[in-house]
This record gives structure tokens, C-alpha cells and sequence, in this order.
């Protein structure tokens, strides 16, 4: 189920930290979530896959290693801040993730289910700009936010 | 949350600078009665934010990242 964005907890999707860092079109609304809303939770696994990411933009030849670096600096410095809330991966994560992957017929990487594990455990809703995630989230009873 | 009278206030502000500073609520009380709050301040997120914008378009970065992000997520999920 979808639903509009509303104060509740929110685990924020790699995809929807990206527009927030780097010129996208979801950027204008990444940045409307963030000046709104105060509990955001990430991962440590949304923090590996956003840097990893850029890294290969890098080795893409898409961008500089300076360019990157600069993105590193202000993501760590609202880590530093509290902006996002971090949590780490564990246990239960991991057993709801193996649960996900066992009883969905939907394309999913591992690590779709581990991020869609952690959600599932911490009663989180999912912003995120990536359909095929969120299809997969809202087949599980995950509560889905935003409008795209 | 604790209640203060202004005098005491007056005299420690430093001190209860220090605990608004670290999160705790300090009513201040004239008479007995609360007349003010001293609270942690804290810069409105869309302040801390309007900077981001800027940052992004400064950004020298060719093609979409998060395109790149779905690139990759869909090269790991099995049709």
C-alpha cells in the first residue's frame, strides 16, 4: 500500500539518497523529504551501495575521483549531524531478508531483500525511486511512500 | 524538564545554556509562574538544506547515478 508522505518512521532507499547528492530528476522531491520530515533511517547497506555507486561512476569515466570526494565530505558530515538515523544489519534482518527471498516470485537481488528485511523488521515505510523494489516491498505489506 | 525561577536563571545562564544545549527543557518561572522555555536550538532543516541545491549543480558528473544504481541493482536480479 501506498501512502503520502506523513510523519512516521521512513527507511530511505539508496535511490532516493542519490537525487539528494547528485543532480536527478527526483531530486527536487528527495529535497522536499528531507527539509520536511525528521526520522530518517538508512543502513549501514545503504551506506556500502551509495558510496559503491559513485565509485563506479568514477570508473566509468563519468566523473573525477575530486568531484566524489566532495559528495563523501557532505554525506558524512550529515551522517556526523543526525540527519539520517544509521542501523545496523543483524540477525533478524537477515532472517526476514531469507524469508522475503523464499517466498517471493519477483526479481530480487540479495541484497533488495536485505534492505526489504530490515524494513519489514523495524515497521519502516520505504521511500524509494526504484519501481521494481517498491513492488516488492508493497508485496510484502510494506507501507510505500511518495507519489512518482 | 525543570522549572527555574528567572533570578537563579539570571545568575547561571551559562549553566542552563548548557543544559538546553544538551537537550533538556528549562522552564522559567516569574512568581512561581512559566513564563518563558529555553530549549536547544535548532537550524531549520530547510536552512541546513538550502545549500544542496547549489552543491548538486556544481557537481561535475556525467549521466544519471541513480540510473546507474537500477543498472546494476537489474544486472543482479534474474529476470
Amino acid at each position: 500500500m501506498r501512502k503520502e508522505l506523513a510523519e512516521h518512521n521512513v527507511y530511505i532507499d539508496t535511490s532516493a539518497i542519490i537525487p539528494f547528492y547528485f543532480k536527478e530528476i527526483y531530486s527536487s522531491e528527495s529535497q522536499r523529504l528531507f527539509e520536511e520530515h525528521s526520522f530518517f533511517q538508512i543502513s549501514e547497506l545503504s551506506k556500502i551501495e551509495f558510496y559503491s555507486t559513485a565509485r563506479k561512476k568514477v570508473r566509468l569515466g563519468h566523473t573525477t575521483e575530486s568531484e566524489i570526494k566532495k559528495v563523501f565530505r557532505i554525506f558524512e558530515l550529515h551522517l556526523k549531524e543526525g540527519v539520517f538515523s544509521i542501523l545496523n544489519v543483524n540477525k533478524p534482518h537477515y532472517e526476514a531478508a531469507s524469508n522475503i527471498i523464499k517466498s517471493t516470485e519477483n526479481s530480487l537481488r540479495s541484497l533488495d531483500a536485505l534492505h526489504l528485511g530490515i524494513a519489514y523488521s523495524e515497521n519502516l515505510s520505504i521511500f524509494s525511486f526504484d519501481k521494481v523494489f517498491i513492488k516488492t516491498a508493497e508485496e510484502f505489506g510494506i507501507q510505500t511512500i511518495g507519489n512518482y | 524538564m525543570k522549572k527555574v525561577p528567572v533570578n537563579e536563571v539570571r545568575e547561571q545562564l551559562a549553566k542552563y545554556l548548557t543544559e538546553a544545549e544538551r537537550g533538556e527543557e528549562v522552564i522559567i518561572t516569574r512568581h512561581n509562574k512559566p513564563v518563558a522555555k529555553l530549549v536547544n536550538y535548532e537550524e531549520p532543516k530547510k536552512e541546513k538544506f538550502s545549500n544542496m541545491e547549489e552543491f548538486r549543480n556544481s557537481l561535475k558528473v556525467e549521466g544519471s547515478v541513480l540510473n546507474t544504481l537500477i543498472e546494476m541493482r537489474n544486472e543482479e536480479r534474474v529476470g
